[in-house]
């Protein structure tokens, strides 16, 4: 330790004290050891209990235990979560603090005119997880039970009401991405909270929405709603009825939400690697699968380097579409 | 008779040993930091998330429920004590509780919070286990009209929060929404007021809110010119409220126990309406009005008993349909989705033991209270004998440490300051921050309800008035504005007039 | 004093004027109104501010009452003011680079600088329960996976 001889303030006296008192307590012999020697920090910047929230605390405590060290997950969601993706972007790349971060991520380079941080150059991605498809459900009121039939209804009717959580969410995109090949001319509406968008979409005042399986599925159970069809590239396996919407020709509505694990920048490669096949292996693991498959997201593994690949293919994808829905810069 | 056979299932589920040890436990360590100021209810739910993971989903879902109320019940108690809510619910209960604690009465007013939520949560219980199906119909039946015409309702009433002048109290509710608008629009994506600082995007955070306006502006009164050696300006005299004190009570718990309940099951932050309403009918209610704010035990009765089964009745849309009411409901939702359930219908007929074992431990949970507390109220009481000039560095360490560990965010606290000297200047002003809180939470919904409202119906107002719901709350908001606050400003006047001759 | 005019109301009525005034500019220079059938973001706040605006006059006119109450204010002295307005700052600034633990003594150290009462050996006790207190209470009880020393210290080797 460092300081200045002579006269030592009683303020630097007192946080010395503290210091060293806590110092011998926290003391572990970290030093040079195989990766991972001690806690690995998780940044989620979605609030806790949220839906990315509970996909990466179950990958999360996997991780942990195949790491044979504690992950710590700390919620950040300030700032739209460009704040909890910036404390990683500047974060010391060593591999003890990471980011788990969704479908966001890649929307956040076209919905935002300045972000503190670069998402290709700040960021090493580990690997891709996870794959959730959007379900479009609409309210059994309609009387209507196929895409195609709610197509035509749409546009004998136009100025339907669609619902999100919130302008530029995953929802949104896909709504609106739905209203543009579909050539629909609907309303966005965008809500707070999730739960009042889904009771105004149960009693009929909108017409329909994209949201994951969970929440839909006691109001399918009661009737009340009707799923048309998915935007994952498949069938999901948590509700096969779901058609993906290519399946119905619209080509390249492809838009799934995702999570994926990254890393700061500069962050050794050859714990990049060690993570990366740590969460393949998890990717890999039934009971995972079935335990994500129960929140309605289904495991998808793409690697660090097919993750490099697909990155800026997907912020173009959504810088695309972001501008199909006509979403000012914010 | 079902509903009995399904308690007696519920209840055989909720007191094995383990879930009461569970029950226990959480409410032990939910009041033990909820009770740490600038902690609330929702801090302390995620921070002790953790905790259940590994249980199974029913012990989870119980020691949750214990947390839950333990943190309420603890907030209320950092509230009554040192004047720093930790929820909008709170500031209500600090209104009159913390005037009893500066007069020594600490003692009965947190006693009297624990009776009332426990009466509160008993008859909160049953409506549960009686009323959840009916009760989820309605809170369907909410849409963005609904919710506009209840919040213009809460806003006028809660006129009566205030114990001075009317036009300050509009004015301090005009400031909060002004302040609760800060952040970017959620139709258009347009930052406002945000200054390019991206911690604004997401607007003010409520907690930092509180505790700078309720809690710092406090410190800064209380080191006013000569300081006092403690927060108690007389003895404490006796813990437990008097005959008289319950007498006072017992009619504002049921009221508030009633109120509570039926705006518990509303989604969107209707929570908050509740204690505020709750506390406008009990000094509406009231021969002499004019005690309220100056430590009136039924100002904490009403309003803790209104929170409490509120809390309860919050599991009702959650349990039967998914829908959280409020951020501890979606935490909870979040819980069972990683314990592989999905809230719904199915839920309580596919797993009935788990349905009914949460609701009957609802009830353990706030009997533990009750028992975990009433003998704590001494020592919680004896609290305000240290020192003031060791109590408020410690208030203000907690609360820092607190607010960090919600979303680690520096800037939040950046903003209690500022907030802390608005609050003072409000004070010196005579202005409240009661209401200024409340419209700080509700005018977001407010204006979201409209705009909503007006894009469903393409612009046409008249969606406002046409729907029974809506119609029925905003004829009843007329009503209170008519009836009421017409001669109550007449009254108030005169309170004031004498005041200040 | 033994003005015609209430100072306080006054004041109390050019704050909500200077508060209202603000939001409603604000809102007209930056933000679209919007129309009837889409309200634009800019249209609530205008609205609330000019309301404020219209109490603060109300208020400042009825302070032109002649008053009685000639109590002088009591205010907190500037040293306690700024002692308490900075400490949640200095908290705020030191957490992430100096770590929990050293924040929460600097923070409490300068809190209570705010007490007329304070003196050294007290506050550095203070100080130092409230670190243990903490450190116990967030880093050890509830898993909080702050650092107690932060990358600013561990450079020094701390």
């Amino acid at each position: 330790m460092r300081l200045k001889s002579g006269n030592l303030h009683p303020l630097g006296l007192c946080g010395l004290l503290a210091a060293f008192t806590v110092a011998v307590l926290a003391a572990s012999p970290a030093a040079a050891q195989e990766y991972p020697a001690k806690d690995i920090r998780m940044i989620v910047p979605f609030s806790a209990g949220s839906g990315a929230d509970a996909a990466a605390r179950q990958i999360a405590t996997r991780l942990s235990e195949k790491l044979g060290k504690p992950i710590i997950i700390d919620n950040m969601p300030a700032g739209n979560t460009i704040v909890g993706a910036d404390t990683v972007a500047k974060a010391t790349p060593d591999g003890y603090t990471l980011l788990f971060h969704a479908t966001q991520f890649i929307v956040s380079p076209a919905l935002f005119k300045t972000l503190p941080y670069d998402t290709i150059k700040d960021f090493e991605p580990v690997a891709r997880v996870t794959s959730q498809s959007l379900l479009l459900a609409i309210p059994t009121t309609l009387k209507i039970d196929n895409l195609k039939d709610f197509v035509a209804y749409a546009k004998k009717n136009p100025g339907l009401n669609y619902a999100s959580t919130g302008l530029g969410s995953s929802l949104h995109l896909a709504g609106a991405y739905f209203d543009h090949v579909a050539g629909l001319k609907a309303n966005h509406i965008p809500y707070k909270a999730a739960a009042q968008a889904l009771a105004d979409l149960v009693r009929g005042d909108v017409a329909y929405m994209f949201y994951p399986y969970p929440p839909f599925k006691p109001h399918i159970d009661a009737g009340k709603l009707k799923i048309l069809g998915s935007s994952g590239a498949e069938k999901p396996a948590f509700f096969p009825e779901a058609q993906p919407m290519t399946a119905f020709g619209y080509k390249d509505f492809v838009l799934p939400a995702w999570h994926a694990v990254y890393a700061p920048a500069g962050t050794p490669k050859a714990i990049i690697d060690k993570l990366d096949k740590t969460l393949k292996e998890i990717a890999d693991d039934p009971e995972t699968r079935a335990k994500m498959s129960a929140i309605g997201i289904d495991l998808y593994y793409a690697s660090s380097a097919e993750l490099k690949k697909l990155l800026p293919q997907e912020i173009e994808k959504y810088a695309r579409i972001i501008e199909i829905a006509d979403v000012p810069k914010q | 008779m079902e509903l009995l056979s399904n308690l007696a299932l519920g209840m055989e589920a909720a007191v094995t040993p383990a879930n009461l040890m569970y029950c226990f436990l959480g409410a032990v360590l939910g009041t033990l930091i909820g009770v740490l100021p600038g902690i609330g209810p929702t801090a302390t739910v995620a921070m002790l998330l953790p905790l259940t993971f590994t249980l199974d989903p029913l012990a989870s879902l119980i020691m949750l429920a214990g947390i839950y109320y333990g943190a309420q019940y603890g907030g209320s108690t950092t509230a009554i004590l040192i004047n720093v809510p930790g929820e909008a619910s709170a500031a209500v209960t600090a209104l009159d509780g913390h005037q009893m604690a500066r007069q020594g009465r600490a003692g009965p007013a947190l006693a009297i919070a624990a009776i009332g939520s426990f009466i509160a949560g008993t008859l909160a219980t049953f409506l549960v286990a009686l009323m959840a199906k009916p009760l989820t119909a309605v809170a369907l039946e909410f849409g963005p009209p609904e919710y506009f015409a209840l919040v213009t309702l809460g806003l006028i009433s809660s006129v009566a929060l205030a114990h001075g002048s009317i036009v300050k109290a509009l004015a301090a509710i005009a400031i909060g929404i002004l302040f609760g608008t800060v952040g970017a629009d959620l139709y258009t994506g347009a930052p406002r007021f945000t200054f390019g600082v991206i911690e604004l995007t997401n607007g003010f955070d409520f907690v930092a809110m509180a505790i700078g306006l309720f809690g710092i502006a406090e410190i800064l009164r209380n080191l006013e010119g000569t300081q006092a050696t403690s927060l108690v300006a007389k003895k404490i005299s006796g813990l437990m409220p008097t005959r008289a004190d319950l007498k006072a009570s017992i009619s504002p718990i049921f009221r508030g126990s009633l109120i509570g309940s039926a705006i518990g099951i509303l989604p969107g932050g209707g929570a908050a309406l509740a204690s505020f309403l709750a506390y406008s009918v009990e000094k509406k209610l009231s021969d002499q009005p004019e005690r309220f704010g100056r430590g009136a035990i039924e100002g904490v009765a009403g309003p803790e008993s209104a929170n409490n089964a509120g809390a309860q009745t919050s599991f009702i849309p959650m349990l039967t349909l998914g829908i959280p009411t409020n951020p501890i409901m979606a935490l909870m939702i979040g819980v069972m989705m990683i314990q592989g359930i999905i809230p719904g219908p199915s839920v309580a007929v596919e797993q009935p033991t788990l349905f009914w074992g949460v609701i009957a431990s609802m009830w353990v949970g706030n009997m533990m209270l009750l028992v975990l507390n009433l003998p704590l109220v001494g020592l919680w009481a004896r609290l305000l004998l240290v020192p003031y000039s060791m109590m408020f560095p410690a208030i203000l360490v907690f609360s820092a440490v607190g607010l960090y560990t919600i979303n680690s965010n520096s800037f939040d606290l950046y903003t209690v300051s500022m907030f802390g000297l608005l609050g003072y200047v409000l004070y010196k002003l005579d202005f409240e921050p009661a209401p200024l809180l409340l419209a700080f939470v509700l005018g977001p919904m407010l204006e979201d309800s409209l705009r909503r409202s007006l894009m469903l119906s393409q612009g046409d107002p008249s969606i406002l008035f046409t729907r029974p719901i809506s119609a029925t709350l905003l004829a009843a908001t007329l009503l209170i504005l008519a009836v009421a606050v017409l001669p109550f400003v007449r009254k108030k006047r005169e309170v004031i007039f004498e005041e200040e001759a | 004093m033994s003005s015609r005019v209430n100072v306080k109301e006054v004041t109390a009525g050019l704050l909500c004027i200077v508060i209202g005034g603000f939001f409603a500019l604000q809102s007209v220079t930056t933000l679209p109104i919007g129309s009837a059938r889409q309200i634009g973001p800019g249209y609530f706040p205008f609205a609330v501010g000019l309301i404020l605006i219209a109490l603060g006059i109300l208020i400042g006119l009825r302070a032109v009452q002649p008053a009685e109450s000639s109590d002088r204010m009591q205010f907190v002295s500037v040293r306690t003011m700024l002692a308490i307005l900075a400490s949640p700052v200095v908290f705020g600034l030191s957490v992430r680079p100096l770590g929990l633990a050293p924040a929460i003594v600097i923070t409490a150290l300068v809190a209570t600088l705010a007490g007329n009462r304070a003196n050294v050996v007290q506050s550095l006790l203070l100080a130092a329960g409230l670190t243990i207190f903490c450190v116990a209470v967030f880093s050890y009880g509830l898993g909080l996976s702050l650092p107690l020393f932060g990358p600013l210290l561990a450079r020094f080797g701390v």
